[in-house]
């Protein structure tokens, strides 16, 4: 198991790496990008989202309206700008849950091992005989269709990846004998699973998430498209979706933009995901 | 010489033409067979005529149910299942002569007992029936007088009663099928009508089949079974799915939606028909036991602040009319005063009337009332023409710092959360025939059961509603309509948006099928080329 | 084998037995009553009470779970709340629709994914390879339910070849199988590569091709076949993404299979049809991940001796 690569080198090899993939690079500018648009929303966007613009309902793309506008008249351009918002909401938050709970509970299993284990690693085998729409739609049934319940609902059906993920690096440390060092100086279990276990963590943990962003938002997207996630008017790219599908015949517009709004974050995110996992990881380099 | 030679040509290709394309022969019997494809965007609730709430399960009774009364193409009343009827002089005793030789779709013979069975089943409260039941309003007790003849007694005399029984609702179910199926019934009903139930494929389409010994039809359709083999429900959730499949000739009749209507006019290869909606096609309704809309001020200022004419053009592309009260122009004792009496669009009044009410702006213009911010929530059902309209209903409401919130459930349980009164306010439409649908949506005997939705109170409505429903003289009826319409719109239950006009296009292969002025398309008559 | 087959099924008792726990728990884990959920709040006293008997929450937990666990053996999952017919008649007549479009994509997904991977793999044109790749990542990460409105938009509405509303039929199935089937192709193409290629460094590999075997007959006798094999359990694992991927595409092309059940189910507050699917899913989705693994055992003999 590779330890954890001291900051600074990391940073400098990563940009020599990436400058010999533009590919990656225009990917994680991409991601740059949309961070940026996210917070600068109300500057970049040139309509308020919401707003219902007289005698402009399903204008075509034009110069006035980049992306043309929806059956009740919004700018869709700037509906897919206020998106990136909620997009990166459903990002940071899906990943935040599953993480979080992945970690704690792959930490737990692999550090004491025995019944905690048996018991984390059978909530977990039950949790991955599910597969993940499936189950976040059954969360969803108990909580009720909304954007939160969906952003938690996928959040939970992604816990065991990172659960299985975190207790294979903690068992490996352990067989390792490395921590059996740490303990016998003395040092309390907590201190060792923070200083020595979760440092080890976060490159497989990384590749991970970046990954797993991208399938979140597919399946948070699917979601409100299904309608059992963000409702109207919130300009989600799913809801979005889910509105257009009326006007296909009359309005491509409406259908075009938001779905390659979610392919290109998606795809830059798997991208990245692909670059870091062999750049962090270089045994599974293929 | 070349004149000559181009006539024989001519002649020659006429001749040639004759024998490939010979012409119809006149009076040529349609022809038996094929299959008639309808389509909805909502899966019936039940088949139960009696049990539904549904307005797709009352078309589909049409074809698999025959009512003891109904009305011609004109609207006039025509035998159904009783070949005659009378009334006593003081409307409490209605007599009933039944036709013979009608049979149930399961063999057993339709009587006098059978009229009885169903008709109390249809009252009875276990029933739980929210549409039927109340057809037959006050019937006190129903007498078998002979092996064809029947008594209806009444408590109080009921002026829509003769309508009430042409709705198909009020068909007549068989009394063995209904003992023996119990719950199952409804996944497969049992009537007289011309077609009989065959299949229902969850989510996808209901079969009928051609009741090929169906020979008690109305007048204003030929004697006999119907010409078409089958009779097919398909369910297509999404409008423009449907539009694609109707052009695609996966569907026989088509009622278009707005988006559409346009383009598939402009083919020219379509049948088509156009009427308005028999019933308001959509309105906001309130629940009055719920904050902010038990205030009436804020009730009323939301009828001034909503601007129907863009709902209308947005939501509907401008095909139907803006609605102002519980009744449309389309249903007798409607009250045309009521588009000048009804709040128009007033937004300086909309806000004084908020602000009397005490929601005053407060920071970002966000009306506030002792701290807390003007939101509510509406229920609405997954219908694109109601999405499209609650969002614009919501834009406009923002523009005073109102927020208003979309939730959107299946129509079904719609209807349940409605009935229970979890809703602040929420859309819903209604077909039906006759003025007689106010008691449904306003007396106070249909809280939780019926469709009185805006969970409201009062006497006074209810005395006006019992007295349309007895008052036999036709002038004082709409006089009373009148009011009860006026009243309504004074105590702002709802905030009426729109009717819609139905544009039914029907593929160019169907011959003979006809439009009832009732809004569904008779079919007894249609042959598939 | 006799002894591996019988230690794969023991395992199988856990997972058998946490799928039905959870999807009984289900009903219990609902914040809130779920009686009063499903009826509404204003529902009447003897309602409720007839549908907590109904639904047997009058009784203890744990012999909840044991009638719960018992009537699903029998096959009775209770009754739709919605349509009062019994669960199991719902599934089973949406079952064949989703089974048929999930094997249809799965077919397509593998025959199209792996030769992909394998070329991939084995051509010596980096073009080749990376437009290969390419397309693989454009599939993973186009959402289904957009690439299947743009099927719709081509094929059916401006082509008019393929129907949108049928739902029974070969041509029915191409344009869902289609939009299912492409995440999946593309995770196969890039397993399969990625295996093919780790074989091909091999030992043994090299061993062949010093002996002067053609290159050809090198790859495909011996590195594919080989490396076909943990492409297997990822068919597997892909079959549970392609049932749950239907629940979206079955939306989208407005079949009526169990996914577009369980969301109607989910937005009517229907909970015991919600349970008997993703019981029912789940459950197949376990029986086919053993079937792999089995097969998997089968083809390579290491594993046996494990």
């Amino acid at each position: 198991m590779s330890s954890a690569i001291p900051q600074r080198s990391a940073v400098v090899l990563m940009w020599r790496r990436l400058r010999r993939r533009p590919v990656v690079a225009g990917a994680a500018m991409v991601l740059v990008a949309l961070v940026v648009l996210a917070a600068a929303a109300p500057y970049v966007a040139p309509y308020d989202p919401f707003i219902l613009i007289p005698g402009g309902t399903l204008h075509p793309p034009s110069r006035q309206f980049l992306f043309g506008t929806d059956e009740l008249g919004r700018d869709i351009a700037s509906r897919v700008v206020y998106g990136t918002r909620i997009s990166l909401q459903i990002g940071f938050v899906t990943v935040g849950i599953s993480l979080l709970f992945g970690t704690i509970f792959g930490l737990l299993a692999g550090y004491y091992g025995g019944r905690i284990e048996g018991a984390i690693m059978a909530l977990m085998d039950v949790l991955l005989a599910f597969p993940q729409i499936l189950l976040a739609l059954a969360i969803l049934a108990m909580l009720g269709p909304s954007l939160t319940n969906a952003m938690i609902a996928v959040g939970i059906s992604g816990v065991p990846v990172y659960a299985r993920t975190a207790r294979g690096v903690t068992l490996a440390l352990r067989s390792m004998d490395y921590l059996d060092a740490a303990r016998a100086q003395g040092a309390a279990d907590l201190r060792i699973l923070l200083r020595h276990v979760l440092p080890n963590m976060i490159p497989p943990i990384i590749v991970l998430a970046t990954a797993g962003m991208g399938i979140s938002l597919l399946v948070a997207a699917g979601l409100s498209y299904l309608g059992l996630g963000a409702q109207p008017p919130a300009p989600e790219w799913g809801a979005m979706l889910s509105e257009a599908r009326a006007y296909l015949r009359n309005a491509w517009w409406m259908a075009t933009f938001p779905g390659l709004a979610i392919m290109v974050v998606v795809l830059s995110l798997n991208l990245c995901g692909d670059w870091l996992r062999d750049f962090l990881d270089p045994r599974l380099r293929t | 010489m070349v004149a000559w030679r181009r006539l024989a040509r001519i002649v020659l290709l006429g001749v040639a033409l004759l024998v490939l394309f010979p012409l119809p022969r006149l009076y040529a019997q349609p022809r038996v067979g094929g299959e008639l494809v309808l389509v909805s965007g909502q899966e019936p609730d039940t088949l139960d005529a009696q049990k539904t709430s549904a307005a797709v399960t009352g078309t589909l009774m049409r074809y698999l149910g025959d009512t003891l009364v109904t009305k011609d193409l004109k609207g006039n009343y025509t035998a159904g299942l009783a070949k005659s009827w009378s009334v006593s002089r003081d409307g409490l005793t209605w007599t009933f002569q039944l036709k013979d030789n009608v049979k149930f779709h399961d063999g057993t013979r339709f009587n006098a007992q059978a009229v009885k069975v169903s008709i109390e089943r249809a009252v009875a409260p276990e029933t739980k029936s929210p549409i039927a039941g109340a057809l037959f309003g006050p019937v006190a007790s129903v007498q078998v007088t002979g092996e064809l003849a029947v008594v209806l007694k009444l408590k109080e005399p009921f002026s829509p009663f003769l309508d009430n029984l042409t709705d198909p609702r009020a068909m007549i179910v068989s009394p063995q099928a209904v003992q023996q199926l119990g719950d199952r019934f409804g996944r497969s009903p049992v009537g007289t009508g011309p077609f009989k139930f065959q299949e229902w494929r969850s989510a996808d389409r209901i079969i009928f089949a051609r009741n090929p010994d169906y020979q008690w039809g109305p007048s204003y359709v030929h004697a006999g079974p119907p010409y078409a083999e089958r009779l097919v429900l398909r369910i297509v959730p999404e409008d423009a799915s449907q539009v694609a499949a109707f052009e695609r000739g996966e569907l026989s009749i088509l009622t278009a939606p707005p988006t559409d209507v346009k383009r598939l006019q402009a083919t020219g290869k379509y049948q088509l028909s156009t009427f308005l909606r028999k019933g308001v096609g959509l309105f906001l309704e309130f629940n009055v036991t719920r904050e902010p809309f038990s205030d009436l001020r804020v009730r009323r200022a939301l009828n001034y602040a909503i601007e129907k004419k863009s709902v209308l053009a947005i939501a509907l592309e401008g095909l139907g009319e803006e609605a102002y009260g519980p009744l449309p122009p389309s249903i007798w004792g409607y009250w045309d005063g009521i588009t000048s009496y009804a709040p128009g669009y007033d937004p300086a009044q909309a806000k004084k009337l908020l602000a009397e009410a005490g929601w005053r702006p407060g920071e970002g213009g966000v009306l506030q009332k002792d701290g807390k911010p003007f939101a509510f929530t509406i229920f609405i059902a997954p219908i694109d023409t109601w999405r499209r309209s609650a969002q614009i209903v919501q834009a406009q409401l923002r523009a005073y710092g109102i927020q208003m919130d979309i939730q959107t459930f299946e129509f079904g349980t719609l209807l349940a959360k409605f009935r229970a009164g979890e809703q602040q306010g929420g859309f819903m439409g209604y077909t039906y025939t006759s003025p007689d649908i106010v008691q449904l949506w306003f007396h106070s005997s249909n809280i939780g059961t019926g469709l009185a939705f805006s969970h409201y109170k009062d006497p006074a409505l209810d005395k006006m509603i019992e007295a349309s429903r007895t008052e036999v003289d036709q002038q004082k009826r709409l006089a009373i309509y009148r009011d009860i319409q006026k009243y309504i719109v004074d105590k702002a239950l709802w905030v009426p948006l729109w009717t819609n006009t139905n544009y039914v296009f029907i593929q160019p292969s169907v011959q003979g099928a006809k439009l009832h002025p009732d809004g569904f398309v008779v079919v007894n008559d249609a042959s598939l080329r | 084998m006799q002894a591996y087959l019988a230690r794969r099924f023991v395992l199988l008792v856990p997972t058998v037995f946490g799928v039905t726990l959870a999807a009984f728990l289900m009903l219990h884990l609902t914040p809130g009553d779920p009686v009063a959920i499903m009826l509404g709040e204003f529902a009447s006293k003897t309602d409720v009470t007839r549908l907590r008997r109904d639904l047997g929450l009058d009784q203890p937990l744990v012999m909840q779970y044991v009638r719960f666990v018992e009537r699903a053996a029998r096959g009775d999952l209770g009754t739709s709340i919605r349509s009062r017919r019994a669960v199991t008649a719902e599934i089973s007549d949406r079952f064949p629709s989703t089974i048929g479009l999930t094997l249809a994509a799965m077919l397509l997904a593998i025959s199209v994914g792996v030769p992909i991977g394998v070329i991939a793999a084995t051509t010596k044109h980096v073009a080749v390879d990376s437009a290969a790749m390419a397309f693989a990542l454009l599939g993973l990460s186009m959402p289904t339910f957009w690439s299947g409105l743009l099927l719709i938009l081509f094929f059916s509405l401006k082509l008019g070849w393929l129907p949108i509303t049928e739902s029974e039929g070969i041509r029915a199935l191409i344009l869902p199988a289609v939009a299912l089937a492409a995440p999946a192709a593309a995770v196969l193409a890039r397993i399969t590569r990625s295996s093919v290629l780790e074989v091909l460094r091999q030992e043994y590999i090299r061993t062949a091709r010093s002996k002067g075997l053609v290159e050809r007959l090198v790859i495909y006798r011996h590195a594919v076949r080989n490396a076909l094999i943990p492409v297997l359990t990822i068919v597997g694992l892909q079959f549970g993404g392609l049932l749950a991927g239907a629940v979206i595409v079955e939306s989208v092309f407005a079949r009526p299979g169990l996914g577009r059940l369980a969301v109607s189910a989910i937005l009517a507050r229907d909970f015991p049809m919600v349970q008997g699917v993703v019981l029912v899913v789940a459950v197949m989705y376990v029986f086919v991940n053993l079937s792999v693994d089995l097969m998997y055992g089968f083809l390579d003999p290491r594993i046996r001796y494990q």
